[in-house]
């Protein structure tokens, strides 16, 4: 990892291959360091992006170019579970949304999955349907 | 001071709109396009261009 971090007093300039890690992944963690440090991007996007770090008085240079690398990762990881989650995530939003208003509900799946939700299944028929007991008796 | 901004990562208008509301802070600057030649009266050049940097992200 040290050939990707290069130190000079206060500054750091690291190196950072953008196959493996997404561009929108490094803005984050580029933005979560702003207050810590001074920061310029440079570099080719599609080859090495390039971070130079300064740090801001009494921050340690060395600590935050290696939390830079730390944070990517955890954006990384974030970034893969919220685009694996995000269609449960939609409908889950999308339920929330139509819960006053059945009407808004007309999405096929949106359907299949509020049976699923609800424990239903498709052989399910009327004769399964609770009801009530002063229902009986009228 | 000399800086000639990626544009690749920084936005045009974030390079204007830093240079307006670093005014107070500027003795003189000359911008073509990503590259900047800028004076200031105060220590704030980091702090200009991480403001630069701040708000190219936020206009993502």
């Amino acid at each position: 990892m040290e050939k990707n971090i290069k130190i000079e007093n206060d500054k750091a300039v690291l190196s950072i291959n953008p196959k493996m890690y997404d561009l929108e992944v490094i803005y984050s963690a580029t933005y979560l360091f702003l207050d810590k440090s001074y920061i310029i991007l440079d570099g080719d996007p599609k080859k090495e992006i390039l971070v130079k770090i300064k740090a801001k008085k009494g921050k340690d240079i060395e600590e935050i170019a290696h939390d830079f690398f730390n944070e990517l990762i955890n954006y990384s990881d974030y970034k893969k579970r919220a685009d694996s989650t995000r269609k449960i995530r939609e409908l889950i939003l999308q339920r929330a949304l139509a819960t006053n208003d059945p009407n808004l509900v007309e999405d096929d799946e949106f359907d299949r999955l509020l049976k699923e939700l609800d424990g239903e299944s498709e052989e399910s028929d009327e004769n399964d349907m609770i009801v009530p007991w002063e229902d009986d008796e009228n | 001071m000399k800086i000639s901004f990626n544009k690749n990562f920084y936005s045009k208008k974030a390079i204007e709109t830093a240079i307006k509301d670093f005014n107070e802070f500027i003795i003189s600057f000359n911008q073509e396009d990503f590259n900047l030649n800028i004076e200031f009266n105060e220590e704030v050049f980091d702090e200009f261009c991480n403001y630069v940097l701040g708000l190219s992200l936020n206009d993502r």
